[in-house]
């Protein structure tokens, strides 16, 4: 697919490299034809979001995602968002700010009001799927283990494997390993949260932990609950 | 990423969360044991008191935080309560820091 958009104006900032996307003049009708899912939005070289009361959920979302590749971040109110179908990020819970309302300030993001000129986005052929994001992270801690982290052991690598290979479309938020090199996991979305302990050998325990408001629960690890806890992260 | 910070590691499970005391996150995250440190966060006692822990301070400028089992003894209290002290967070400072050789311990702050 061809980028509607160039990306231009690059931003060094905290979390990534921050862009301005302008839309061609030949751009007169433009609309989201292809569905934006999680694995797209960890393809794509530009992320939207929109301002209003999706914007925090749109910023998890985002910070989840920011590992994957190097994003682009774009802040943009433009209804054309709110049809846009999706797994639970960015831009499907988006609406237009009103006129007095408290637009959120991050320090990491730029905030544009709509222009004629910015009215869509599309996204550019992948760079890194998301199933290989997630992998990359896991291999991240083996790499990169040394006086800062402990390294994941054999036994939790290999699961952790197994676990991540079979959620294509659901970006971490965050991998880390405990003091004994099992691993965690960890999805936060809209307030929820779910966790994964993997133990560091058989004998010590793995689970699923999973808390919305102040209702919390474990369960074990199966592919089958996981899956279950990380669609109910978006219900 | 802050709640990971609020699970008792294993050689914190008969002492308790190690904190630092009446000192600023900064002078924490620059005098612990850690080393590099990735930032450093501050949380009254207050807000841990209304958690049902306690603070055992054993040096002038340490404490434990008492109550909060280890993963292997209690994984769901444990889970809990990293998430609700990782709400008391009042601030945090961020950034890598590492220790000059001449530097002593500690993680977060109380």
């Amino acid at each position: 697919m061809n980028p509607r958009f160039e990306v231009v104006t690059p931003y060094e900032v905290v979390h990534g490299a921050l862009a301005q996307i302008v839309a061609p003049n030949s751009v007169t009708s433009p609309t989201l034809t292809t569905p934006v899912g999680a694995n797209q939005l960890a393809n794509a070289s530009v992320y939207v979001l929109t301002y209003g009361s999706g914007t925090l959920s749109g910023l998890e979302s985002l910070e989840s995602l920011s590992n994957l590749c190097t994003p682009h971040i774009i802040v943009y109110s433009d209804d054309i968002l709110d049809a846009v179908p999706s797994y639970g990020v960015i831009g499907a819970y988006s609406r237009r700010a009103a006129a007095d309302e408290e637009v959120p300030n991050y320090s990491n993001v730029q905030y544009y009001l709509p222009t004629p000129n910015v009215t869509a986005l599309s996204f550019t052929s992948p760079k890194v799927p998301t199933v290989d994001g997630n992998l990359k992270k896991l291999e991240a801690l083996r790499v990169n283990a040394n006086d800062d982290w402990v390294s994941p052991t054999d036994y939790a690598f290999d699961r952790a494997v197994g676990v991540l290979r079979t959620l294509l479309e659901y970006p971490l938020t965050y991998i880390t390993t405990d003091s004994e090199g099992g691993i965690r996991m960890a999805w936060h979305r809209f307030g929820k949260k779910v966790r994964v302990n993997i133990g560091a050998r058989a004998e010590l325990k793995t689970y699923i932990y999973y808390q919305s408001d102040d209702m919390y629960e474990v369960e074990d690890l199966s592919i089958a609950n996981l899956q279950n806890r990380l669609r109910w992260l978006d219900a | 990423m802050l709640d990971e910070a609020f699970m008792v590691r294993a050689d914190e499970r008969d002492s308790g969360l190690s904190v630092n005391y009446n000192c600023t996150a900064d002078e924490a995250r620059t005098s612990g044991e850690l080393n590099p440190t990735y930032g450093a966060a501050s949380l009254t006692a207050q807000c841990v008191f209304a958690l049902e822990l306690r603070v055992e301070p054993d040096e002038p400028q340490h404490a434990n935080i008492v109550g909060v089992p280890y993963k292997e003894d209690d994984r769901r209290k444990a889970e809990w309560l990293a998430g609700k002290l990782a709400e008391c967070v009042v601030a945090t400072i961020k950034g890598k820091w590492v220790k000059p050789k001449d530097k002593i311990p500690n993680p977060r702050s109380v």
